[in-house]
């Protein structure tokens, strides 16, 4: 009996993982990006800016990694809301974005929305 | 390198000419260091570092790792320290004739501060843009204060050698600090009341309020009082080293 018992404790150590906290993502690799389906209606029309403008300088897969992980994947900084305000000023300061202040602002209100999304 | 000329393409033309400028002052002060008297070492040195201060703006780095854009403003702060500390000593040495030190220990401890700096950065969090503006206030609140002194100190020393003639080199730097003074103390200005680019640009993406559209007059005065100043200062430092040169040849 203690050694079903032994078996059973160390085959549940061995699967045991703690809660996924991860906001609902699709895909792999480089089409990796956040599942529109579990995105709150009022910021579809920003996820969808985000994918048209933001997918011409960098893939959605590094959003998606630096929401997950909370680092940045290209500098290895935090990435927490100051640091997405920081990007947001970057964004800014460019003279090549082809977005205007208030896209940059929707955008900058999305990823706070995936920060808090991906601390539930 | 793509990243270096959409920086060049973000500075405004007078920007660019003020950091090139202080690129030259820069280089100046610093060779001065090398071949001249101990008394000039700090003040040289303290002048080199605003360079290194100002090169924030052409440093594609800074963008991205706020850490060093932060370093950027407290190497400004150091610069103006180790510059008043230079003046002091010129004062004492008028006063006095005396003169402590070696150059290389000027040196190592002015690289010390700045290396202290660092690990002061490494060792606390990532600064918010909010910081790195708190980091630049304070910087700028320091020059301000330190110009003001470092006038009245310029003054002194001149009353003390107005017969040899270096002295007319002190009226030069007294000019220099005269500018200096108008352009940090309109950013100051700009800073404390939330006028402010680096303001502005929070406040864009924070949707916070701001009364700058009351006040467009002091808001456009300001902006040209500091770069003009700005670049004036650059100019005057410059020449004031190459004047100095000249007459200590």
């Amino acid at each position: 009996m203690s050694k079903i018992f032994a078996i059973a404790l160390l085959l549940t150590l061995v699967i045991f993982s703690s809660a996924d906290a991860r906001i609902k993502v699709r895909g792999q690799g480089s089409s990796l990006n956040f599942d529109p389906a579990s995105i709150a209606p009022e910021f579809r029309a920003s996820y969808d800016l985000m994918n048209r403008k933001c997918t011409k300088c960098h893939t959605m897969e590094m959003v998606v990694t630096a929401v997950q992980t909370g680092r940045a994947p290209v500098t290895g900084q935090r990435f927490g809301k100051q640091a997405v305000k920081a990007y947001g000023i970057k964004m800014l300061r460019r003279s090549n974005t082809d977005m205007n202040k208030q896209e940059i602002r929707n955008v900058v209100l999305l990823l706070n929305y995936f920060l808090d999304e991906n601390a539930k | 390198m793509e990243q270096f000329i959409e920086l060049l393409n973000q500075l405004q033309p007078l920007n660019l000419i003020q950091v090139l400028l202080w690129g030259f002052a820069g280089a100046m002060s610093f060779y001065f260091s090398l071949g001249n008297a101990r008394v000039w070492t700090s003040i040289s040195i303290g002048f080199f570092l605003v360079f290194l201060s100002q090169a924030y703006q052409l440093n594609p780095l800074a963008e991205s790792y706020y850490k060093l854009s932060a370093f950027h403003y407290i190497i400004g702060t150091v610069a103006i320290m180790v510059i008043t500390h230079g003046f002091l000593e010129y004062y004492v040495f008028c006063r006095t004739f005396e003169i402590s030190g070696k150059k290389a220990v000027v040196y190592l401890v002015t690289f010390l501060i700045l290396v202290a700096s660092g690990i002061f950065l490494i060792v606390n969090p990532a600064p918010s843009p909010n910081t790195i503006r708190n980091i630049k206030m304070v910087e700028n609140a320091i020059w301000v204060f330190l110009s003001f002194m470092n006038i009245e100190l310029i003054r002194k020393i001149y009353s003390s050698i107005k017969d040899s003639a270096i002295s007319k080199g002190f009226i030069a730097f007294g000019i220099v600090f005269l500018c200096i003074f108008l352009w940090k103390g309109s950013e100051l200005y700009l800073q404390v009341f939330q006028w402010d680019k680096e303001w502005m640009e929070i406040v864009t993406l924070t949707g916070e309020d701001s009364d700058i559209a009351l006040y467009p007059g002091r808001v456009q005065f300001s902006q040209m009082v500091s770069q003009y100043a700005g670049l004036l200062s650059s100019i005057s430092v410059s020449g004031t080293f190459v004047y100095l040169y000249r007459l200590l040849k």
